[in-house]
């Protein structure tokens, strides 16, 4: 299930890979009156991917953003070439290790903010070595194994 | 005013490790070769400690212990995916584009007449936009030439800390830059050079056009045009149609079996029919050839190269006649007694499928069906990874295939493998 439920209500016809219109061969009887109008099929990367080149595929680990819908196992669509804003979810560098956190800005301070009420913010202060990494578009949760 | 562009990623294969390995970011990092024999690749820090392009693993064994270097075998899957990436942005950034290498491409631009600002900001900008979008730190050089804008590559290498060089043939850096920098410029050349009392770029300059065809025939003239700031090479092409393709690999072991070299050749040649159906081309020569263990050769009379070529009886891509036909040719290379090392095979005399010369008793029907299962196989191979179906006779055990014991996870091409964070 993709986190949106508009998505899933209304696109029930989705598949993840490119797929061509199938076109009605030559048959004996009439032609479809479908054929004129024809259309390619939804392709689901068309939709969760607007920049391949910098699109990263990331698997969750923990239960710190839970809050966002994001849990342990999920995978998480990365896009690096967005500029973050405050209220982002974002895959972050800090101190040399990955981490999905909010950050947030808050007056002159800026925070990782976790989504679970048992993890601390994280405050970043002057001499932390913090980068963003990219920003989390979307997040891919499968509630059915397949 | 027309301007090239050399973009260049840094210690390519060990940054495409660091991209998904941010602890070791700073640390001394290097890429083995198949088989985890030698070095291929060295992030800075590796370089700065010692260790040379090459030197075989066991050499260094030591020092990379003492000094904590992260140790990487090949991950051929993530470096041509990250390589993608990177040319697919340059072909955002340029009209035209020549991707040279894995990891290096020439861009040509177009700028205002003595617009230097302009041609440094482009530089810094694309620089910046790999470094953000796929996380890979590379150097640009721009000149009015190739030769310069190579040339300005290697001093934004070596010489500044701005990973971005605009070079003009009046530079007076130049006089500091030895002609060993000079793309081309081989070791033969260069004693050749500083017998003429030629030993930096600048010197070069003002080498004589008819001295330089004379000493190095019309190969020279255009380097030194080049080099005065004279175009005489363009952006080449894309590479649409070559003449052969080599698949070759050595064994993680001595090979002493028939049988394993029959598994060894049968996944070379599936690989090498992949290879041919990707570029839509047939071929109808292939050479296969083994090699036997230089360092402790068994055999009496030492030899270590055997090979042999046969004309096929039809031009094919097809995995299964490929298979066949070079399963032929190693038995009737192989020696009992013998421990093989490597085998490979070589297709030439390539060319378009369009053009399939038909055969006399080729039966149509027959070729389009086995068309159309190669597709298939190609299809699933693609989407669900390589090797999901097979020839029976590849083998399923592979004991031969290559050794790769620090691989690090394939983040960008397998679901299974995806970066955990």
């Amino acid at each position: 299930m993709i986190r949106n439920t508009t998505l899933v209500r209304v696109l029930p016809l989705c598949k993840l890979t490119k797929s061509f219109p199938l076109f009605a061969g030559v048959s004996a009887g009439f032609p479809s009156p479908a054929d004129d109008y024809l259309e390619e099929e939804l392709d689901l990367n068309d939709y969760l991917i607007k920049n391949p080149e910098a699109t990263f595929f990331v698997r969750v680990t923990g239960d710190s953003m839970i809050r966002a819908g994001i849990y342990q196992d999920d995978i998480l669509i990365v896009d690096c070439s967005l500029q973050a804003r405050s209220g982002d979810v974002i895959v972050a560098l800090i101190d040399g290790e990955f981490t999905v956190k909010r950050w947030v800005r808050h007056q002159d301070k800026y925070f990782l903010q976790p989504e679970n009420p048992a993890y601390k913010a994280i405050e970043l202060k002057e001499g932390c070595e913090f980068q963003v990494w990219g920003v989390v578009t979307n997040v891919i949760h499968k509630p059915y194994a397949l | 005013m027309k301007w090239f562009a050399l973009v260049d990623c840094n210690s390519f294969y060990a940054s495409c490790e660091q991209v998904f390995a941010p602890a070791i970011h700073n640390s001394p990092v290097i890429v083995l070769s198949n088989n985890d024999g030698c070095v291929i690749a060295r992030s800075r820090q590796a370089k700065e400690i010692g260790i040379k392009m090459g030197v075989p693993y066991w050499e260094i064994k030591s020092l990379i212990e003492q000094k904590g270097v992260k140790v990487f075998s090949s991950n051929y899957p993530l470096y041509g995916s990250m390589s993608n990436r990177v040319m697919n942005i340059l072909h955002q950034c340029a009209p035209e584009v020549e991707v040279y290498s894995i990891d290096e491409a020439f861009l040509r631009l177009d700028f205002k007449e003595n617009a230097w600002q302009e041609v440094y900001d482009y530089g810094q900008n694309v620089r910046q936009k790999i470094l953000q979008w796929v996380h890979l730190p590379t150097c640009v050089g721009m000149g009015k030439t190739k030769t310069l804008s190579k040339l300005a590559n290697h001093i934004a290498k070596n010489n500044t800390s701005e990973g971005v060089c605009v070079l003009e043939a009046d530079d007076p850096i130049l006089t500091h830059i030895p002609v060993t920098a000079i793309w081309g410029i081989a070791a033969g050349y260069e004693r050749r050079l500083a017998k003429a009392g030629i030993r930096t770029a600048a010197e070069l300059q003002q080498a004589s056009e008819t001295w330089m065809y004379r000493e190095f025939g019309v190969v020279g003239l255009r380097l030194l045009k080049e080099l005065q700031g004279t175009p005489c090479y363009a952006l080449d092409p894309p590479v649409s149609s070559r003449q052969n393709i080599l698949v070759s690999r050595s064994f993680r072991r001595d090979v002493y079996q028939q049988d394993e070299l029959l598994e060894a050749i049968s996944v070379y040649a599936t690989r090498l029919a992949e290879k041919l159906r990707q570029y839509q081309q047939v071929a109808d020569y292939i050479t296969v050839f083994l090699m036997a263990n230089p360092f402790k050769n068994v055999r009496k009379d030492r030899k270590q190269y055997f090979s042999q070529g046969a004309t096929l009886p039809f031009a094919t891509s097809n995995t299964n006649e490929l298979i066949t036909f070079s399963a032929q040719l190693i038995k009737s290379l192989y020696e009992a007694g013998t421990n093989y090392k490597k085998a490979g095979i070589l297709a030439s005399g390539l060319r378009p499928e369009t053009v399939l010369q038909t055969h006399l008793f080729l039966d149509h029907e027959h070729v389009l069906r086995n068309k159309k299962i190669m597709q298939a196989m190609d299809q699933i191979n693609r989407k669900e990874g390589r090797n999901t179906v097979f020839f029976a006779s590849c083998g399923t055990q592979r004991n031969w295939s290559r050794k790769e014991q620090w691989r690090s996870p394939r983040y960008t091409t397998r679901w299974e493998e995806l970066l955990r964070i």
